[in-house]
């Protein structure tokens, strides 16, 4: 354990040690602000709320897990897995006494966190953003329903690092993985829209399940249901990336 | 090496058990609900003929400002329609006969006995325009994608429950950051627009004896003016189908608030509930005309 | 002495899709040798030490290191073992302090200053604050070497250390290597391709030729056994190894 959680530290601290990463972790900060000027408008301009004050954090977020978060995190994990066998670094953090077993969960592990740090920053960025709306007062309401919107909109993040990771233990640099990654993920979800009836099985197509735990009545069989496909999901990809990266050869 | 051999075999194990519970706990069924919906649409759509009982109510903060309460009958073959509405608004009511036979449309006021005769001059090119839908079907199923694509993952909050004689149930609601930002902004343009335009048009269209040649000034429903701060708050449907895939009942409600020019809060409730019932059993009624008081009013002045 | 072996090395097969590979190797190093590993690039060198190291798992044949088998057991095998395979990598983007911080935090016991102590060693104290990006390619290496150093190894598994390297470094690394070995009685497993740079500081030597180990012994018996310098041993051992026309252009090569 010791370990697992001292590697977890390492791959966090190459991923905050790249200004790259400093930059997108400013974007997602920065992001939430961006609707503001087009939310004032319909408030002060037509008279509606559009999006009222105490929806603006769950809007937000509908908006980036369909393809910011997905983006930033395609982007990490390419970076931590194929950039490191592509320039060889990987061997520096293989040849030490540490199974592969503790390498692999640590990287999803820093994975897991820096999602769950950017779902902080956008949470706390988009509310600061609904205080400065027109109708302000409101604002607070929204929170408690905006804190389990984030909270639920973590797991299928999650299991798209497991994807992600996956996926980049095919390639030798962090461009071929991204793209393939990116491409990947528009397939599927241009698929969803042509093949509805099939891509229930697709991860992909949970998204923003975090729309399920709002408004109360919460449909438990079939937050149950997609529950058990994530999770599924995210196991087979996990276990199956660690045999791959058991056998990989640096 | 076995026991990571072991560590690979129970997570695989465990996942793909987890991926076929997802599957036995219906997750197909996401969806299905929205499909079922879909499916009753258009076979309700296209049945020749049936009766509608409907109620449309809207209030605001609880007090009830409008209520139509009418039956319509339609029979596409006989190309007929006939109806009847009560319209309420606070004290004042209304009665309201209408038909549609031989080409002709038929509107009566249950407060007066002439009947009012619109006769139309272009029944052909309305034919014509009505059924463009049903006759391409390449548009149809164009229509339909792009209206699945625009669901997208509503489709998620569509519950459906089906009982063992065949029936089926579906019901949607959803709150606040449920409703997508595009169909909120939409929704409550329209609202607030319509909302402004019936309080304009109150003082003169309807008033002049009213394109049908009846009088509704005297149903002024009195709808807040809302100016600020319009939300679509919650929209809600429940049908119910039949084994048929008729849908035999059908309850539409939209939660809107908004602030009128004084600053006061309004939370308006509107609501239609529909019966369908005698599907293919259904012949409109006719009215006849010989020795009634009859209005004969011109056709143009209604397309408009 | 009683001999402990560190390194155990038995019946290593390893065949690349590209045909290339090792072909039964085994050795054996015992505490306190120094073990040159010598033969010709694609001989199968690095390949050893892959697998020595677990970055590579042999398709036949064991390693034990301590006397714990890598591929059951790599955490313990590899308790107090450092390498340097190659190239030396090492994160561009961070200072060689930061990269030694992420070696360094992997041994629970180890204390603060060792990160100072292996800088100190390798004479990168006076950059390390450089991002290693900027580093020259001799300074990468040592940093590599210090990366293999900071976990306070019993056994070091080099391979082409003084690649990239001056005269000037190349002779450091020696002193380094022979004072590491005598004072710290650490042991080493190194290679290189050229047996000139190292023969003198090794007690033993493998000679490793298309896959195969061809020649193995300590450095007097065969130095005794030529009657002549280690290189030129070197030379005639991988010569008569090779048949008749590559002979005569390994000859060539020699006389230029």
């Amino acid at each position: 354990m010791e370990l697992l959680k001292r590697s977890t530290v390492n791959e966090l601290a190459k991923l905050y040690a790249r200004k790259k990463t400093i930059w997108l972790l400013l974007v997602a900060l920065l992001l939430p602000f961006a609707g503001l000027p087009v939310v004032r408008q319909l408030q002060n301009g037509l008279g509606i709320a559009g999006i009222a004050s105490d929806q603006y954090a769950v809007t937000i977020l509908n908006a980036m897990t369909l393809f910011v978060l997905p983006l930033l995190i395609f982007m990490t994990a390419s970076d931590m897995v194929s950039g490191e066998i592509g320039d060889k670094t990987i061997r520096s953090v293989l040849s030490r006494p540490v199974s592969r077993t503790k390498i692999y969960a640590a990287k999803l592990i820093a994975l897991f966190a820096h999602t769950a740090v950017l779902l902080l920053l956008v949470f706390v960025a988009s509310e600061a953003a609904a205080f400065l709306l027109p109708d302000a007062r409101d604002a607070s309401g929204g929170i408690g329903e905006a804190i389990l919107a984030y909270a639920a909109a973590a797991l299928p993040l999650f299991v798209l690092c497991t994807a992600a990771a996956w996926v980049s233990l095919g390639f030798k640099n962090a461009s071929g993985a991204l793209t393939v990654c990116i491409l990947l993920y528009a397939a599927a979800k241009g698929l969803a829209l042509v093949f509805p009836s099939y891509m229930v099985f697709s991860p992909i197509t949970y998204m923003n399940w975090h729309q399920l735990w709002l408004g109360g009545a919460i449909p438990a069989g079939r937050i149950f249901a997609i529950f058990s496909l994530l999770l599924g999901c995210g196991m087979v990809f996990y276990t199956t990336g660690y045999y791959f990266f058991d056998k990989k050869e640096a | 090496m076995k026991k990571k051999l072991v560590m690979v075999g129970a997570g695989l194990t465990i996942g793909s058990a987890l991926l076929v519970t997802s599957a036995f706990a219906d997750i197909g069924g996401a969806g299905g609900g929205y499909e079922a919906y879909k499916k009753a649409i258009k076979t309700t759509a296209a049945a020749e003929n049936a009766t509608q009982h409907y109620v449309l109510s809207v209030k605001d903060n609880g007090a009830e400002l409008l209520n139509v309460n009418g039956t319509l009958k339609e029979s596409r073959m006989a190309g007929g329609v006939s109806g009847s509405a009560e319209i309420a608004t606070g004290a004042a009511s209304e009665r309201l006969e209408f038909y549609h036979q031989d080409g002709a449309m038929i509107f009566k006021s249950g407060s007066s006995d002439t009947y009012n005769v619109a006769t139309e001059k272009h029944e052909a090119d309305r034919a014509d325009s009505h059924d463009w839908d049903r006759e391409d079907p390449a548009v149809g199923q164009g229509l339909e994608k792009l209206v699945d694509a625009l669901v997208g993952n509503l489709k998620n909050n569509v519950n459906l429950s089906k009982e063992a004689d065949g029936t089926q149930a579906i019901d949607m609601t959803l709150k606040g950051s449920q409703i997508p930002a595009a169909l909120n902004v939409i929704g409550s343009l329209v609202v607030k627009e319509a909302l402004n335009a019936e309080n304009v048009h109150q003082d003169s269209a309807l008033k002049d004896t009213g394109v049908v040649g009846i009088d509704l000034s005297r149903l002024d429903a009195k709808l807040p003016r809302l100016t600020q701060d319009v939300n679509v708050d919650q929209v809600s449907l429940r049908a119910e189908i039949d084994a048929n895939h008729y849908i035999v009942h059908q309850v539409v409600e939209l939660a809107v608030t908004g602030k009128d020019e004084a600053g006061v809060s309004h939370r308006l409730a509107v609501s239609a509930d529909i019966d369908t019932s005698d599907v293919n059993g259904t012949t409109p009624d006719t009215v006849d005309l010989t020795g009634k008081k009859i209005n004969k009013i011109e056709a143009d002045k209604l397309q408009d | 002495m009683s001999e402990e072996t560190v390194l155990d090395i038995e019946g290593l097969t390893k065949r690349y899709r590209n045909g290339r590979g090792v072909n039964e190797v085994s050795l054996r190093i015992a505490r306190g040798d120094v073990y040159g590993f010598f033969g010709p690039y694609g001989a199968g060198k690095s390949t050893v030490m892959k697998i020595a190291a677990g970055l590579v798992r042999a398709d036949r044949g064991r390693v034990r290191l301590f006397g714990t088998d890598v591929a059951e057991d790599y955490e313990r095998a590899m308790k107090h073992v450092g390498v340097l395979i190659e190239k030396a990598e090492a994160f561009e983007y961070m200072s060689a302090y930061k990269n030694l911080e992420l070696a360094a935090r992997l041994y629970p016991e180890l204390p603060r200053t060792r990160i100072d102590e292996v800088l100190e060693l390798t004479g990168l104290s006076a950059s390390k604050r450089e991002k290693v990006g900027h580093f020259s390619l001799g300074m990468k290496q040592r940093l590599g070497i210090a990366s293999a150093l900071v976990g306070r190894p019993e056994l070091l598994i080099l391979d082409e250390p003084t690649n990239g390297l001056d005269i000037e470094a190349t002779v450091d690394l020696r002193t380094l290597i022979f004072r590491l070995a005598s004072e710290e009685r650490i042991t080493f497993f190194l290679s290189s391709h050229l047996i000139s740079e190292m023969e003198s500081i090794c007690n033993r030597i493998g000679i490793i030729q298309d896959g195969r180990i061809i020649r193995e012994g300590s450095w007097q018996s065969l130095k005794q056994a030529s009657g002549q310098s280690l290189e030129s041993y070197y030379m005639s051992q991988i010569r008569s190894e090779k048949g008749g026309e590559t002979n005569g252009a390994a000859q060539a090569i020699d006389r230029q």
